[in-house]
Parts: C-alpha cells; structure tokens; sequence
C-alpha cells in the first residue's frame, strides 16, 4: 500500500483524445453467434450508422492504426488469444492490436489503453472491441468462472460466487449506514436495483428491464435471495453481446465526425484482490471535500468502500478540472454489479459524502431530471453485463448522450424491430437535455482495479 | 454512412451447438503457503509477521508487501469476531459437493473474521448456528476439519468456526 497519492503527480494527455463513435449488439443471455460475428454486428453499427464521413468500410479501414481488444475470462469463449480471430475476422490485419485484461474493469481499462494510444501521438485513429460470450456454460458454471477471479486459495472455495462477496460487503455497509434508517435504509438499495430495470425499459439493447416496485426486489417469489442481503433482481445480468468504440485524434475526430466528444479525464485505481486484507487508510479527499470531513474514520475503507474507485476519481478528475462531480457532471454510468456497488460508488466517486450514498438515490439526484442522472442506460443490473463488452458500452451510452444521439439509438423502432422487440408504447425519452460533461465507471473483483473515464462535448 | 436497417434474424435455434466436456486436474502448488495449510491439518491456525512493519497477516504473505522482505510464520489466536457475513443460498457451481465433503450444507454462512492480534481479515465459514441468530461481533472461535470429519482436504474448507458465548 502506498500513500501519499502523489500530490505532486498532474496526469495529463500529451494531445487531445475524441470520441466519434460507438456500436453494440443487443444483450441476452444466448445468442447464436460466435464472439467475432456479435463483434462484426457492433462494429458495422459503429461505423456506418454513426453519421462517420467516411465513403465506404474501405476508406474507414484505411484510416485505422490500432485496436484494443478486450475479453474478460478466456475461460467463457473456451479461446486463447481470440483477439487474433476477432481481428482477422474483422479484415485488420497486419494493423498491431493488443488485449486487454483487468477483470470486471476490462472494458474501462481498453478504453483508457485506447485514449494512451492517441494521446501518445502513436495512432490517429483507435478500434476498441469487446465481447463476452457466457452463453456456453450454464448461469451456475458462470457464476463459478467469474469466480475464479476471486483469490483462489483464500476465497474461491467459499461460495463459487460474486454475489456472496459483495454480500458481505452489503452487510457491513447496512450495519455502519442503513441500519440506523430502518426499513427506509434497505429501500435504498432496492431503489437502486428498481431504478436500473425501469430504465432497461427504455433500452432495445437490454436483457432484464421491467417496472418493479421497491418491494418486488426483495420479494422471495420474485426475487429470490441469492446470497443474503442481495436479491436476484439486484445482480447484474450474465450476458452475450459485443461493444465497439471508435477514438480519434483531434484532427481525424473532426473530419469524420461533426460531434465529436472529448475525453478529457482517464484515472484507474487499484486495492488488494481479498477485501479482507484492506488495512485502515486515510480517505484520499476530491477537490470539493472539506480536510476534516472523514476525521473520524478510523477503518476505510474497510467492507464499505473502495479505494481504487476513489483513486481513480481523484486521478481522473484532477486530469479533466472537475471541481464538484455532482455539478460538473450532466449524467454518468457506474459500475453496479450489485445494488451495494452502486451505492459504494456514489461515495467513492463523490456524489455524495461517505455514509450518505443512500441520499444520491433517495433523493432522486440520479434519475432523470435530477442533478445527475445515473445509469440511464440501465446499468449492468437492468441492461446488460458482458463483460469485456461493458466498459465500453458505459462509454458509448455517455457519448450518445453528449452528442445528443440517445435518441437515434434507443428510441427508434427500427433499432427495437432489429432484435425482435417492440418500442414500448409508454416510451420515456431519457436524452439529457444539453448534456455537456459525463463520467463512465468500470470496476473489477471487490475493487481491484476501477477506472473512471470523463467526456466533455466541445 | 448511411445506415442499414437490415431484417431482424432471431437468434438462429438451427445453428450447431457442440457440447464439449471439460474435466482436467491441475496440480497446484501452494508455494510458501504450504505451511498454513499443512497446520490447518493438524489443528493449528498460523499466519505471517513482518517484525520490521509490525503486521500479522490472515490470510498469510509469505513476502512483506510493504518491505518486500521475508515474513515469520507465528501461531496465531483461535479467537475472534465475526466482522461481516452472508448466508449464500445460491452458490456456483462445485460449491455444494465441495461442503458435502466436509459434511456442511447450504444455505452456508460466509463469514469474515477480526483475529486479535492480525491485521488482516480472513473468509471462512461458520457453523453450528442458525442463520437467523448469526450477528456482526459474534465471538467465534475456530474448528478445523480433521481426519474422519471428511477432512482434511488441505484448502480453505478445512478452517470454519462456531460461535463461543462472550
């Protein structure tokens, strides 16, 4: 452990890096496709239906310099070194391609590899794919692969699941923060979980949306435990689909596209692989913390916070100048896992003081129309979590927004006809009005690694 | 470009789909670690002790992760308190044949544990207690799958606690 967070560290990009365009496929549980077709479909969606000013899938190609890849467990492909099939499939030889793997992170973490890219002055012009394919082993054997990525002679065995690790840390978080609240404290994890499945509703691409009351999500009919406090309907989805961002120098990024949109903050943290081994530390404070607030925390972050989420906000907004993310920023998409993680993560990242996450939901500051609206795309919970696919995903959301296109995405019926599903005729219209400033979240294991990526229309 | 709204395809139910079994054993080392789990088989709880960072570790770092240097293996107590837990109803796949071994049953408590005097938490189970009565501060002390109790099976099941009164 390390402290001192390098105060004297100003991270910066050596040139600009832009956004331009994004692709995905839908998310289900099963598709019939391999992992290179459901890259193609998300890739060809990304580049032709982006309003790109390229002529041709010829001239686009001839631009590219690089792609990263990013595939969270070989284990669920049942394929080492797949970014070579992806990459021959996709006809990109002999461009250099790297894949990325950090985990639940490995999407976040493509993409900030991808912005290294450019901003080192090495390319103009960035592929970034990802993909999960969980639909070859049953939701039981993938809960025991994701598994795997708990520390394997300490904490594999006990249990074979994630829901079970992040169940203590929902514990101990309700005893230090809900308890005092009663009823009300558990509905605010309930809330979150209810939230995201509603605005899953409003997604072509989701796999588990729906209108689910407060009380639903810890209904045992519907919702049965999985691993006490956590309900089913407060996990993430185990999905199969694929995700494809497109990245550009600032000269590229303006003459393929007339809205372009800046990445102007990455931050990546880290903290130990078992919770159990986090010692106490000072909380390292965000830029609108006042010095004496966390004086009486004598054991963070414990089993209620993380430190690589917090690390990579402070990194991330000291890079883009956020001063208050709760002001600064007109919406974002966070890592939610679990209905915990959320909750966790709204502290970490600022949007609310240590102990008082429960506020950000409660008090509708992270739905639409509130200070900032959050997993308006319905998150891992209600949308989807194909891993390696959802880093990127969480980023293309936020440049649809900022570019003012949600709506080209998810309220055409054509886009909802394309996977077999009908626009629902109580359509909420979820584009932020004049989105300016984003932040897009992913985050590993218990906290291992977590990056925080902001964007910034011009 | 323009876009192409192409004909929706279902998801092709016609497409091949090949099962292909998976069974391998892995022969996996413990490395340094090897001490703790051969004491676990005799009843003993050990963990590491850095003497020039002053940190006991549960679970045990063979190497200091502050200094880098070697640590000392220490008994540690059998004593502690339950800092979190979960009741897992639901596991992955293995879990229920793995506790089967060891003679426990779902739904299982998955505890962490506060030692006196380790500076680290440890996972583990608990046992012998109603899920409904199971609170976080609940003295504990811990129990070790021994031969002719399924055991030992030299992992992390080998180690579990029962509740003590205070």
């Amino acid at each position: 452990m390390i402290d001192g967070f390098g105060q004297d560290w100003q991270p910066r990009l050596a040139r600009p890096v832009f956004a331009i365009a994004g692709g995905v496929t839908d998310f289900r549980k099963r598709h019939e496709m391999t992992q290179k077709e459901l890259v193609m479909e998300a890739v060809l969606m990304a580049v032709e239906e982006n309003d790109l000013n390229v002529a041709n899938v010829g001239d686009f190609k001839k631009l590219l310099n690089f792609a990263v890849y990013s595939q969270f467990a070989d284990h669920f492909g049942d394929q080492l070194l797949a970014a070579a099939i992806v990459h021959d499939y996709l006809g990109l030889n002999p461009l250099g391609n790297i894949e990325v793997k950090t985990g639940g992170a490995t999407g976040g973490s493509a993409v900030v590899s991808a912005v290294k890219e450019i901003a080192s002055g090495y390319a103009d012009l960035v592929l970034v794919a990802g993909w999960e394919m969980m639909d070859e082993v049953s939701t039981r054997q993938g809960n025991t692969y994701i598994a795997h990525a708990a520390c394997k002679d300490f904490e594999f065995r006990l249990g074979r699941i994630y829901t079970n690790y992040y169940a203590l840390m929902a514990r101990k978080y309700a005893e230090m923060y809900l308890k005092a609240r009663g009823e009300a404290g558990r509905d605010s994890m309930s809330l979150v979980a209810a939230k995201n499945h509603y605005y899953a509703s409003f997604s072509p691409f989701s796999q588990a949306p729906g209108n689910y009351s407060i009380e639903d999500i810890t209904d045992e009919k519907i919702s049965p435990l999985v691993a006490d406090p956590l309900h089913l309907l407060e996990c993430c989805t185990m999905s199969t689909g694929a995700a494809v961002l497109i990245l550009a120098s600032e000269d590229m990024a303006f003459k393929l596209s007339s809205v372009p949109v800046q990445i102007d903050g990455i931050g990546a943290g880290s903290d130990t692989m078992r919770t159990g081994d986090r010692r106490p530390r000072k909380v390292p404070l965000l830029p609108h913390e006042d010095p004496d607030l966390y004086k009486g925390f004598k054991d963070w972050p414990g089993f209620t916070s993380f430190l690589a989420t917090r690390y990579a906000a402070v990194v991330a907004y000291k890079m883009a100048g956020i001063q208050n993310p709760l002001t600064d920023f007109d919406l974002a998409e966070t890592h939610d896992a679990f209905s915990i993680s959320a909750l966790q993560s709204y502290e970490d990242l600022g949007f609310r003081p240590y102990g008082k996450g429960y506020e950000f939901i409660d008090s509708w500051d992270a739905h639409l129309g509130g200070s900032l609206p959050e997993n308006l795309s319905g998150g891992l919970i209600g949308t989807m979590h194909a891993v390696g696919a959802t880093g990127i995903w969480q980023v293309i959301e936020v440049l649809w927004q900022l570019q003012g296109k949600w709506g080209n995405f998810h309220a055409d019926p054509r886009i909802w006809a394309r996977y077999g599903k009908t626009m629902p005729e109580q359509f909420v219209n979820l584009q932020v009005p004049n989105a300016r400033r984003g932040l897009a979240v992913s985050h590993a294991g218990t906290g291992s690694h977590v990056t925080a990526i902001t964007l910034r229309r011009s | 470009m323009g876009r192409r709204f192409k004909a929706y395809r279902p998801p092709d139910a016609s497409n091949l789909r090949l099962k292909i079994p998976r069974a391998v054993t892995h022969g996996h080392s413990y490395g340094k670690t090897s001490p703790y789990f051969r004491a676990l088989a005799e009843g003993k709880l050990v963990g590491t002790h850095c003497p020039f960072c002053r940190l006991t570790f549960l679970p045990p770092r063979p190497d200091c992760p502050e200094c880098w240097g070697t640590t000392d293996w220490v008994s540690v107590s059998k004593k502690g308190r339950i800092a979190t837990f979960a009741i897992v109803h639901y596991p992955g796949e293995g879990f229920a044949e793995d506790l089967a071994t060891v003679g426990a049953e779902l739904p299982c408590i998955i505890i962490y544990v506060a030692i006196y005097g380790v500076d680290t938490k440890i996972m583990s189970r608990l046992e012998e207690c109603d899920p409904k009565d199971v609170y976080i501060g609940m003295p504990v002390v811990a129990r070790f799958t021994g031969a002719g109790d399924g055991g030992p099976n030299f992992n992390a099941l080998d180690l579990y606690w029962v509740p003590i009164k205070e």
